[in-house]
């Protein structure tokens, strides 16, 4: 008895130590897993928000005769002028991805507005005015454009519809002539786990910008009198134009 | 010796949790070591994004000289080192910077993206040009860590395949 005990003492350490040690690994890839999850999805807000920031500053907008904003443009595919393009700043922003690559990259920008204008027979629907998807442009990882889906339209997003609820004090686009930038990106997280399973989840982050108005000469018929009244009209004269945002 | 004497040494039970714990403990600090790295190395991680997202936001809207501010390399390690330096050591003998401006990101004349080697290396490693209102600006900074455990992948660490942490922006300069 004495002597099966005192065998039995031996390699205690090494048993516990066996027990131990998955969990200590365990500890160790989860806490590489939350780590890296976490900071993708920053990563991945911070792409969208970047991205939007950046198309905000490429205002094209025609105003009519009294200064209300009636049509934004689209900002062009490639650099024109001025503009600086969606797939040039596209690629700018997957350069700010980095250290992640853009793998399953998905980059969705619309325009959302009201306008007095008849909504284009694309959008499906023939109210005027309505909210509507004045333009969008979707890029995949390379920033290539591809075809549109369907982020712009009513209902067909959260964040879309968090974003034109109809007339609501809570809406940002609430008048004729508001219209916001709406960005969507997408990125594909294939984690610790999967490099083993070879599975990967997609992380999506949406972003909302207003226009910025901060180029004049990007504006069209820069005459406006009198002067502008809601509340995301703009005034111009021959220098420049002033933005009247919540004055 | 005898063989009765290795004999009685087989059977020798004193001090048998200090030899299992000399043969076990090495491994078990090892793992705890490497965990606590990794904590560490996203900690900095964090900060460094953060610190570098401000100095950028400082950079797009103009603020600061181009003599000795935010608007100029030395500046630029300074705006972020004063927070990053904050957790980091050597801060500001270690940044890697390249801060470029351009009329565009990508093709003929546009911004050229600073490289990252496999030894987490930026090249060029300190860059500071052409920033001009309106126009894209690409800030890249990498940070190498001070500090690494023998055998730990340091790629694993910085979950980024490279010795250093890296911090990137982009993002079009105010009007």
């Amino acid at each position: 008895m004495t002597r099966r005990r005192q065998l039995g003492s031996r390699a205690i350490a090494a048993v516990e130590f066996a027990i131990c040690a998955p969990m200590l690994l365990i500890l160790f890839l989860g806490t590489l897993e939350i780590l890296l999850l976490y900071r993708t999805e920053a990563k991945l807000d911070a792409f969208a928000g970047s991205f939007a920031q950046m198309v905000s500053l490429q205002e094209i907008a025609a105003v009519d005769a009294s200064g209300v904003i009636e049509t934004h443009s689209p900002v062009p595919t490639s650099n024109s002028g001025g503009t600086t393009g969606l797939t040039d700043l596209c690629a700018g922003a997957v350069d700010g991805l980095q250290p992640f690559p853009p793998n399953g990259m998905t980059l969705d920008v619309a325009s959302v507005t009201e306008t007095a204008a008849a909504q284009p027979a694309s959008q499906g629907v023939a109210a005027t005015p309505a909210l509507h998807d004045e333009w969008e442009v979707d890029m995949n990882s390379a920033c290539a454009t591809t075809g549109t889906q369907a982020i712009g339209t009513n209902g067909a997003n959260g964040a879309v519809t968090m974003a034109v609820g109809t007339g609501a004090s809570s809406a940002m686009v609430q008048g004729l002539g508001d219209n916001i930038i709406i960005v969507r990106a997408t990125l594909q997280y294939p984690g610790v786990l999967g490099l083993i399973l070879s599975s990967a989840q997609t992380l999506s982050q949406t972003a909302v910008a207003r226009w910025r108005y901060a180029s004049s000469t990007n504006v069209t018929n820069v005459t406006a009198t009198p002067a502008p009244s809601s509340t995301l009209e703009f005034s111009c004269t021959g220098t420049g134009c002033v933005s009247n945002y919540g004055v | 010796m005898t063989r009765a004497g290795l004999r009685t040494l087989l059977r020798e039970q004193r001090s048998i949790s200090a030899v299992e714990f000399a043969l076990i403990g090495p491994v078990l600090f090892f793992l705890l070591f490497s965990i606590l790295l990794l904590g560490i190395a996203q900690f900095w991680q964090l900060t460094l994004d953060d610190a570098v997202r401000n100095a950028a936001r400082a950079v797009q809207i103009g603020a600061g000289t181009t003599s000795t501010g935010v608007q100029s390399g030395a500046g630029f390690v300074t705006a972020v080192c004063n927070e990053f330096g904050q957790a980091a050591p050597n801060c500001a003998g270690t940044l890697q910077y390249a801060v470029q401006g351009g009329p565009s990101f990508t093709g003929t004349g546009g911004i050229t993206r600073a490289t990252l080697n496999a030894a987490g290396q930026l090249s060029p490693a300190s860059t500071f040009s052409g920033i001009t209102v309106s126009e894209p600006v690409l800030i890249q900074v990498v940070y190498p860590l001070p500090i690494s455990i023998p055998l730990v992948p340091m790629g694993l660490v910085t979950l980024n395949g490279t010795p250093s942490i890296v911090a990137a922006n982009a993002l079009v300069a105010e009007p």
